[in-house]
């Protein structure tokens, strides 16, 4: 077990918003500010695999949200162990560590004051290895193993157990669960043993957002920290470009997302290229002059060069100066069962109407 | 003629332009008296043989905290928090005041639909704690207002009959998907409502008499202006508008409407972007770990080169010290040099500057449209009926887009219209 330290926490919420693209900054620094209070009168510790029993149970933990998000509805803090009470209760056994539902973005800092509150490590593991738009977009699920029971907790208070196996049906009842309790609720679902995770789950995605929050946390130029990403995670530049236009679209869909499809258009004043970001919810596609340079599951993250920052997508304005970078998800994603469920066709995407 | 001031606790500075956008005149001393106004509009007034066309006053520097009146804060939202660590503390800025926060039941989500109902027998109880004769200031955040102002418009009823002179501060009337923040932003501007009536007031009667007629407006934080009359119900934008008029000053003497500019003064050197004559903001200001203000302000950050991936050259680097001796970063050359008060000339040719950010039902790209429209027109009778010629609005921002993981059908849309733009043409005061 390693102890975390409180500069790893805020490590983790740097990792965690380059993995994503919609970020609630306001509330990712309310729960890095909580964890780090929490964290002077308990312990918190990360644990490999290897560090727990075989059969040890093991949850998921995070946020789900359709509707609002959750920096406008403030958690009043019994959200989470009321979920992950629940779900022991449903299965019969006490869990033995809890893992984020996905290693980027809020979920991946939510489990540990979780992990604090319970008093129970958090494993250095997740289904995502970054953060998909739905709960069935796992490595999880991909491999077989069953989401529910799926508990849910909303900030008023309600409770919400959906007993379900079937990981596309247990979306569709969280999503509509989720809206009607405000617009988002606290979560646990994937019950599982450490040996399924271990077989099937995002290895030392924690770690990684550790490693992440050195690079990014650094003064140094950024074009060392670029170098250091390439080094670490494979990231490549894709362009540096000026957004023109923001736009919606409502396009019919036959794919159940939240939210409808956004665009982005930025024109490369360095050599007139021209960049179009394809948004869902996050970004899933990146076409430079017509030709796809990035596409789901590719993590896209968009960088203010200015400040060396990762850049929200509700913070982008036209004028803006971004750079658009591509990270490699985990292998497991590029394999046909992780393709059917997160590539570029399991979001309406064709990817042969796109090529040159 | 266009004046624009600026003020400090103990300086203040006048720069006027002509209508073509060049200086024609500066004016700086110390403010001793209580009321500097009188002896600011006499020079303007002196100054030009022909009409005042408007006088803009920076008077971010002078807004000043409530200190007297008993302060308020609503917090509305479904539960309140389960355990200490969850309770919203109150901002550091905001401990000095007399401020009492009240909890009280109630919301909605982003569709507008009730979560809760809202206590307003809790709210009234807890009024009742509070001596009926004082003078109170209040604001009111409820859960989800910017979709449904319905909760925060019923608190304010009973703030209102409890005490009928209380100033209050509806929290939807700054957009920010954010509780804290817009909870911060309104119990700031509820605190600063006294000091911008105040500061309303005195400008108003020194216009009246030294330029009858001329309308006068206060400088945001986006880098435009609005009438003065509105300084007592929104002061919350004045008070960071300093660092835009600055942007917008030098902007208007190196004749860039586009890209970066680099100003370099005696404290060192900022970076802005001017996107379409006007600075590029951001829709709130964000302070570290602190709540963020939901005003939308300039982008201005501390120029720092080495956080560039390769070289990158700004559209103008402005110097603004105040003598040679002052060192300057070896890195940045000056294109131009400033011989007057940036922030005064930015509030001299600032814009009228009118924004709409709310969120609306589009079920498709037509409906969008006609929402973007409509907002248009509103904001552009808005800047006219403000002092602007209607030949003179644009639109510099016009956006919807879908908050991501929102509820399908529900966009954001952010317009913002300009008027009585001045041309960058400016060159007296400046030497290249």
């Amino acid at each position: 077990m390693r102890v975390l330290s409180p500069e790893d926490v805020d490590r983790v919420a740097l990792g965690a918003q380059f993995l994503a693209c919609s970020i609630d900054p306001t509330t990712m620094l309310m729960y890095s500010d909580m964890t780090r209070m929490a964290m002077t009168s308990h312990t918190l510790t990360l644990a490999s695999l290897d560090d727990l029993a075989p059969d040890d149970l093991v949850v998921a933990v995070g946020l789900v949200s359709q509707g609002l998000l959750m920096a406008e509805m403030p958690p009043c803090g019994d959200e989470m162990l009321g979920c992950l009470a629940a779900v022991e209760r449903a299965v019969g056994r006490r869990a033995a560590a809890i893992f984020p539902l996905a290693a980027a973005n809020l979920n991946a800092i939510v489990p540990m004051l979780t992990a604090l509150q319970a008093g129970l490590p958090v494993v250095d593991a997740d289904p995502m290895g970054r953060v998909f738009p739905l709960i069935s977009q796992t490595t999880l699920n991909a491999a077989g193993v069953n989401i529910g029971p799926v508990a849910l907790m909303g900030a008023n208070g309600e409770r919400i157990l959906i007993e379900v196996g079937n990981a596309r049906r247990a979306e569709a009842l969280v999503r509509a669960a989720t809206e009607e309790l405000g617009g988002w609720a606290a979560s646990a679902m994937y019950p599982c043993t450490v040996s399924q995770l271990r077989d099937h789950g995002v290895i030392e995605s924690v770690s990684r957002m550790i490693t992440l929050g050195h690079i990014l946390e650094s003064v140094e130029p950024l074009a060392t920290k670029y170098r250091k990403l390439s080094d670490a995670l494979g990231t490549s530049r894709v362009a540096r470009a000026q957004v023109a236009y923001v736009e919606s679209s409502f396009g019919p869909s036959d794919v159940a997302l939240p939210a409808q499809p956004s665009s982005l258009t930025l024109s490369d004043d360095g050599n007139g290229r021209i960049v179009r970001i394809e948004i869902q919810n996050e970004i899933l596609m990146v076409l430079v002059d017509g030709a796809v340079a990035a596409a789901v599951p590719d993590i896209v993250t968009l960088i203010d060069p200015e400040k060396a920052s990762v850049v929200s997508l509700d913070d982008v304005r036209v004028g803006d100066v971004l750079d658009v970078l591509k990270t490699p998800a985990d292998p497991k994603w590029y394999e046909p069962e992780g393709l059917a469920l997160v590539g570029p066709a399991a979001f309406g995407l064709s990817l042969a109407e796109t090529q040159p | 003629m266009r004046a624009g001031i600026r003020l400090e606790k103990d300086r203040s500075s006048v720069v006027a332009v002509d209508a073509d956008g060049e200086i024609v005149g500066e004016y700086s001393h110390s403010i001793g008296q209580e009321d500097p106004f009188p002896e600011l509009f006499d020079w303007i007034a002196h100054r030009s043989n022909v009409g005042v066309r408007s006088v803009t006053v920076d008077v971010g520097g002078l807004l000043s905290m409530e200190r007297e009146r008993q302060v308020v804060a609503v917090r509305i939202r479904p539960r309140p928090a389960a355990d200490p660590l969850h309770e919203l503390p109150v901002p550091p800025d905001l401990r000095d005041s007399r401020l009492t926060v009240i909890d009280v039941t109630g919301g909605h989500d982003m569709r507008g639909r009730r979560l809760m109902d809202l206590e307003v027998a809790s709210l009234t109880a807890a009024l009742r704690g509070i001596s009926s004769d004082t003078e109170l200031v209040a604001s009111v955040t409820a859960v989800g207002s910017v979709a449904n102002p319905e909760h925060e418009q019923q608190a304010a009823d009973a703030l209102l009959s409890a005490f009928p002179f209380a100033r209050v501060t509806l929290s939807n009337e700054f957009f920010s998907n954010s509780f804290r923040d817009r909870d911060y932003t309104a119990a700031m501007n509820a605190c600063l409502m006294s000091s911008g009536d105040q500061l309303a007031a005195q400008i108003e009667q020194a216009a009246r008499v030294q330029l009858p007629g001329v309308p006068v407006y206060f400088a945001v934080s986006d880098g435009g202006r609005v009438p003065i009359r509105r300084l007592g119900a929104t002061p919350v934008n004045a008070l960071h508008a300093g660092a835009a008029l600055g942007l917008m000053g030098a902007r208007h003497l190196a004749a860039v409407d586009e890209g970066e500019i680099v100003i370099t003064d005696d404290a060192g050197a900022q970076v802005g972007r001017v996107h379409a004559g006007v600075p590029a903001t951001h829709t709130v200001i964000r302070r570290g770990r602190e709540p963020a203000l939901a005003c939308n302000a300039a982008r201005i950050d501390p120029y720092s080169p080495s956080l560039l991936g390769e070289p990158e050259r700004p559209a103008a680097v402005v110097d603004a010290r105040s003598h040679d001796a002052v060192s300057m970063r070896g890195d940045l050359e000056s294109t131009v040099r400033a011989r007057v008060d940036l922030t005064a000339l930015g509030a001299a040719v600032a814009p009228l500057s009118a924004w709409a950010d709310f969120l609306g039902h589009a079920s498709s790209s037509d409906e969008l449209d006609s929402w973007l429209r409509a907002t248009q027109e509103d904001l552009r009778s808005q800047v006219v009926h403000w002092g602007a010629a209607p030949e003179s609005t644009r639109v510099v921002e016009s956006t919807a887009y879908t908050l991501a993981y929102g509820s399908r059908h529900v966009v954001r849309i952010r317009v913002r219209v300009i008027g009585d733009w001045v041309e960058t043409t400016a060159r007296a005061g400046a030497t290249i």
